[in-house]
């Protein structure tokens, strides 16, 4: 009977060590768009998850929340979503391996791409894109993935 | 010598002595004759004495050793990867007749699992492959599991982390 | 024993030093984070709280910055983080009557002040209420502030003046005639 629990525990643990299937997974990626600025000393409530990193990283006073969307791509496609000033982003699921995503993020200005990158975000993971103006700050871009 | 609207806005750089000397020996001497500015500069020595010792007093009478018991009650007690690794010990290896197996096969797992995991690094949460733009960028790394990669539009200063 | 010498023994693993390394800031560390929740029982598990933290991520401190910016810095952290875990449920303990030699009615004005103080600190936003602290009781520097607060020397002076204001405008009975 021990030695049927201890095989038992063994297989349990070999099954935990292998990766889950990861067939056409869909991965949930967030973005929110943050306008930074020096004017007032106020910090939108729904960013209390980042606000220290905010705080932490930059010298602006103002954090404010002007949209949040999720998109749930399965690899190959594509989320857009239109930002201030003309400017589109575009994020591509190139291919999720192992709670990994790989996206091609790219922003667009009136139609022609002004920047590209190309990141691996695990679940957890964040990545700000800083620095496009608009009005009297700058456009800060969290793209988190929320796994699959 | 300094006119009042200009020394009332050196006050506070005045008692914090953030003043270059001469403008200290400048202030201290206009406060000397003037009762507004003597009056503002009586206020904020006063706050600076009552908040003092409102947080003294009631900061004062606590024992410092209590601080301590704590901080070594928790820095002894194991922590919660330590509980996993004994838990997970005690499921694995329940019955004495397999001590010896046990510990050979725990030092397998330990040179086919443990070492390896040991000697890399643990893979970040965001890895920035390559990036494309036609304005200058920096790349940082924040506080915890985020990445920063900072445009810099035409006409923009330095802005980002100091 | 020097500070740098404790440290790198503290990174060695030594515990028995850290209380050492730590010993010249405890009623410092204490004192600040009383300022910052007015309750002698949280004050108490947050500076613990820091020490911990000092204790679990002090090889991550690199010789090069200062030590005690250092650890101010978790201990503002931490407060900053304890505030926004509570958020206005915030208990300020009453006091008991501070000891005095100057008769009934210096006492009595003495305890009507500490709780204005109290009150008036409560309402202040959090980042200007460590940077008065930082500054009026523990005496820090504007460049100083600015390290542990990771802000710019004149976000410390506007913080600063900003508290200030508030605080006379609170407090003017009290600091008015005085000489």
């Amino acid at each position: 009977m021990k030695r049927l629990f201890f095989l038992g525990c063994l297989s349990m643990l070999l099954f935990l060590q292998c990766p889950p299937f990861a067939l056409g997974a869909e991965v949930g990626i967030g973005v929110r768009v943050i306008l930074a600025s020096h004017q007032g000393e106020t910090i939108d409530t729904r960013l209390q998850d980042i606000q220290a990193n905010l705080g932490n990283l930059f010298n602006y006073s103002s954090y404010q929340l002007l949209q949040e969307r999720s998109f749930l791509l399965t690899q190959g496609q594509s989320g857009q979503l239109p930002l201030a000033g003309n400017k589109d982003l575009l994020i591509k699921l190139l291919q999720e391996q192992g709670g990994t995503s790989e996206l091609a993020v790219e922003i667009l200005q009136s139609g022609k791409g002004i920047f590209k990158t190309t990141v691996k975000l695990k679940k957890g993971g964040t990545l700000l894109i800083g620095g496009p103006k608009h009005e009297e700050g700058v456009l800060i871009l969290a793209i988190s993935a929320q796994g699959s | 010598m300094p006119d009042c609207s200009r020394v009332a806005s050196l006050l506070e750089l005045y008692v914090d002595e953030a003043l270059p000397q001469d403008e200290m020996a400048a202030v201290k001497k206009h406060v000397r004759r003037c009762r507004r500015c003597h009056k503002e500069l009586t206020e904020l020595t006063a706050l600076r004495k009552h908040l003092r010792e409102t947080v003294e007093t009631g900061a004062a009478d606590v024992p410092l050793s209590r601080i301590w018991e704590g901080v070594a009650e928790r820095l002894d007690s194991p922590t919660i990867w330590e509980r996993i690794v004994w838990a997970g010990k005690s499921i694995v290896f329940p019955f004495r007749p397999l001590k010896v197996l046990a510990g050979v096969a725990a030092l397998v797992v330990l040179f086919l699992f443990i070492v390896p995991l040991v000697k890399s690094p643990p893979t970040p949460r965001v890895v920035v492959e390559s990036v494309e733009s036609e304005h200058p960028i920096m790349i940082f790394q924040g506080e915890g599991e985020i990445m920063v990669v900072w445009l810099f539009e035409k006409g923009e200063g330095k802005e980002g982390k100091e | 024993m020097e500070e740098r010498e404790l440290i790198e023994r503290v990174q060695r693993g030594e515990k028995d030093a850290f209380q050492d390394l730590m010993a010249p800031y405890q009623r410092k560390i204490y004192s600040l984070l009383y300022g910052m929740v007015w309750n002698r029982e949280d004050a108490l598990e947050l500076t613990q709280e820091v020490f911990v933290k000092a204790y679990r991520s002090i090889r991550s401190f690199r010789m090069a910055s200062s030590f005690y910016t250092w650890v101010y810095r978790i201990a503002v952290n931490l407060a900053l983080d304890f505030r926004r875990r509570r958020g206005k449920h915030i208990e300020i303990q009453r006091e008991v009557d501070p000891p005095s030699n100057r008769g009934p009615d210096s006492s009595l004005l003495r305890k009507e002040l500490n709780e204005k103080i109290r009150m008036s600190m409560a309402t202040l936003p959090p980042h200007q209420r460590v940077a008065l602290l930082l500054r009026e009781v523990e005496g820090l520097t504007y460049k100083e502030i600015a390290k542990v607060m990771g802000c710019r020397l004149g976000t410390v002076m506007s913080r600063l003046h900003y508290a200030r204001e508030e605080m006379r405008r609170a407090l003017a009975p009290y600091l008015q005639g005085e000489d």
